[in-house]
């Protein structure tokens, strides 16, 4: 295991609809929103955070991959491996390997006997791009907005527990980088077949909370021309 | 040995702070998995590195233009108060002053400065720091920041995080359960210097800043992969450390966690400090990734040595083996860079 190449994926995300990822913040601020993106802590500018990134590209590889039926639900990790039926099938070994070796199986596994190693992608938090930013101060356009929600009671038709989600308006930019670690022959082929597919299911489904009410659709525009045409037009299933 | 500045500029939070220890062992896992980095492999690199370490890693500290000159912002030496501030005769006054300068927790040290004693040197409270940061920026980000009037010049920031239930496709309960990471973020335009002693006949200049870029783009620390510890690097410089401190120093004034040598120290004044050390990498999926602890002397100890022969190199400190049940070869970062100093202890 050598490493011979750190292949970097760089360019833009832009948000096709409001984006919140929460910040989880317990607390509440006077004429505050009930639930608050996540922002930097100094410029208190919003961001993507690699987490996010990372582990909504994982969570869709392996719903696509079918080993949740053999994982109950759970992250999948060395141990499915070992699954009668996974070992069984070599597509699913296939699709659990490059998992695993592209986004790494957490300390708890058992010992790395298999040889995978280290973990090859590395997903930055993502800023606001530059440019953008020098757009939107110059036309005054706010960096979140805030949409109310309410639930329908049944009955009466009538608008029960209303509430403020803070979002990261549709057309902000965000700046993104991720590396990928060329560790052992085959690697390569991951890069394209695990990582570029991944986040071409991303951009079909949705980052963030709320995905299936419209929220956190997002476009990714690479530097690279070559990688861009190639993602357009993959498909991933 | 030579010594070098790397300025770098943090882009991201850190989960791990940068040690020169943790330093150290990120750079080592460079060396092991790259050959050609040093035209050597890490097991022949380290084969004499507890009589004549290769590199020598100090933690990297806050560099602030302040005026026309640039300065070194450094921990507050591990010192008697009275050692390093002029306390009011009044009891009452002593008290009160006392706990404004227990606040005072960064150095400040002019570059290429000569100091003959602490008591000449400018401290600063986190504010403070944050105050002199904020001066400091660009007319861009002093508009972005203008409504940030509080605050510290490293924010601990709590992240939340979540696994998906791969079936609901949302969070829940028991493994899905939200959990909080904390990382520290550097002022926005904040650059760090970090000092390295290198051994020119094993390795250049050139490469370890090759290694340093190499972990500034795949992260430092925890949470790596996930956006934590990203760094770039700005330039080097070959540095005098010892040009920097007292013309007749007596004692080191450490630059980062260090394991002091024996019967070589008549004083010793540092915080202890215990290193909790985990192995990363492949190693953090062994039968046992948790290192044995170290007990450090943390950066901003400082030495009184016996003799005067300690000044004639840049580092003290030795090598710590034994750590690893699970890479019998482990070695952890014992030494440390030192700035020379004269103090009245």
């Amino acid at each position: 295991m050598r490493l011979t190449k750190i292949k970097r994926l760089e360019g833009t995300i832009t948000l096709k609809s409001g984006l919140h990822i929460g910040s989880g913040n317990m607390e509440m601020h006077i004429g505050g929103t009930d639930s608050p993106v996540i922002k930097h802590p100094h410029t208190l500018e919003p961001y993507i955070p690699g987490s996010s990134l990372k582990g909504k590209v994982r969570a869709l590889l392996e719903m696509e991959s079918g080993l949740m039926l053999h994982t109950k639900g759970d992250v999948v990790s060395s141990k499915t491996l070992e699954a009668k039926e996974v070992k069984a099938n070599t597509e699913l070994t296939d699709k659990c390997e490059g998992i695993l070796k592209v986004f790494g199986s957490s300390g708890a596994d058992r010992e790395d006997e298999t040889g995978f190693g280290p973990t090859r992608v590395s997903f930055a938090d993502c800023y606001l791009d530059d440019v953008w930013k020098n757009k939107a101060r110059d036309n005054r356009w706010l960096l979140t907005e805030e949409k109310s929600e309410n639930v329908i009671n049944r009955i009466k038709g009538t608008a029960e527990h209303p509430r403020f989600i803070e979002r990261v308006p549709e057309g902000t930019v965000f700046r993104f980088l991720v590396t990928f670690k060329v560790l052992q022959d085959g690697d390569e082929a991951l890069f394209d077949g695990v990582l570029l597919k991944g986040l071409k299911l991303l951009e079909m489904d949705a980052l963030g909370g709320s995905g299936s009410r419209g929220y956190g659709r997002i476009g990714f525009e690479f530097n690279d021309g070559e990688t861009n045409a190639r993602f357009k037009t993959l498909n991933p299933f | 040995m030579k010594v070098y500045e790397i300025t770098v500029k943090p882009v991201s939070g850190f989960g791990t702070p940068l040690k020169g220890d943790t330093i150290f062992g990120h750079f080592c896992w460079q060396i092991a998995y790259d050959k050609a980095l040093v035209r050597s492999s890490i097991d022949a690199i380290l084969s004499s590195y507890h009589t004549m370490p290769f590199a020598v890693f100090s933690s990297a500290y806050p560099k602030l233009c302040i005026g026309t000159q640039y300065h070194y912002v450094l921990r507050t030496p591990s010192l008697p108060i009275e050692k390093i501030f002029t306390l009011p005769d009044s009891k009452c006054e002593r008290i009160r002053t006392r706990k404004a300068y227990k606040s005072k927790v960064w150095m400040v040290v002019p570059e290429g400065g000569k100091f003959s004693s602490l008591k000449e040197l400018e401290f600063l409270s986190d504010q403070e720091l944050l105050d002199r940061a904020r001066a400091n920026v660009s007319e861009e980000t002093k508009r972005h920041m203008r409504r940030r009037l509080r605050g510290n010049f490293t924010e601990d920031f709590r992240q939340f995080h979540n696994t998906i239930d791969r079936l609901t496709g949302t969070t829940g309960e028991g493994r899905f359960v939200p959990f909080m990471a904390e990382q520290r973020v550097y002022y926005p335009e904040t650059e760090l210097a970090v000092f390295v002693g290198i051994d020119e006949t094993v390795l250049s200049i050139e490469q370890v800043m090759t290694g340093l870029q190499r972990i500034g783009d795949l992260g430092f620390g925890r949470d790596a992969s996930t956006g934590c510890g990203r760094f770039e690097i700005c330039d080097e410089c070959e540095i005098n450390l010892s040009e920097m401190g007292s013309g007749a120093p007596n004692a080191c004034y450490t630059l980062g966690p260090c394991v002091p040598e024996n019967d070589t120290f008549t004083e010793m004044l540092f915080t202890p400090f215990t290193r909790f050390g985990r192995h990363g990498d492949v190693l953090a999926k062994s039968v046992n990734p948790f290192k044995n602890p170290i007990i450090m002397a943390d950066e901003g100890g400082v030495f009184k040595p016996k003799i005067r022969d300690v000044f004639k190199k840049p580092y003290i400190g030795s090598a710590v083996r034994g750590i690893s049940k699970a890479q019998s070869e482990a070695v952890s970062q014992g030494y440390s860079l030192y700035i020379p100093v004269n103090v009245e202890v």
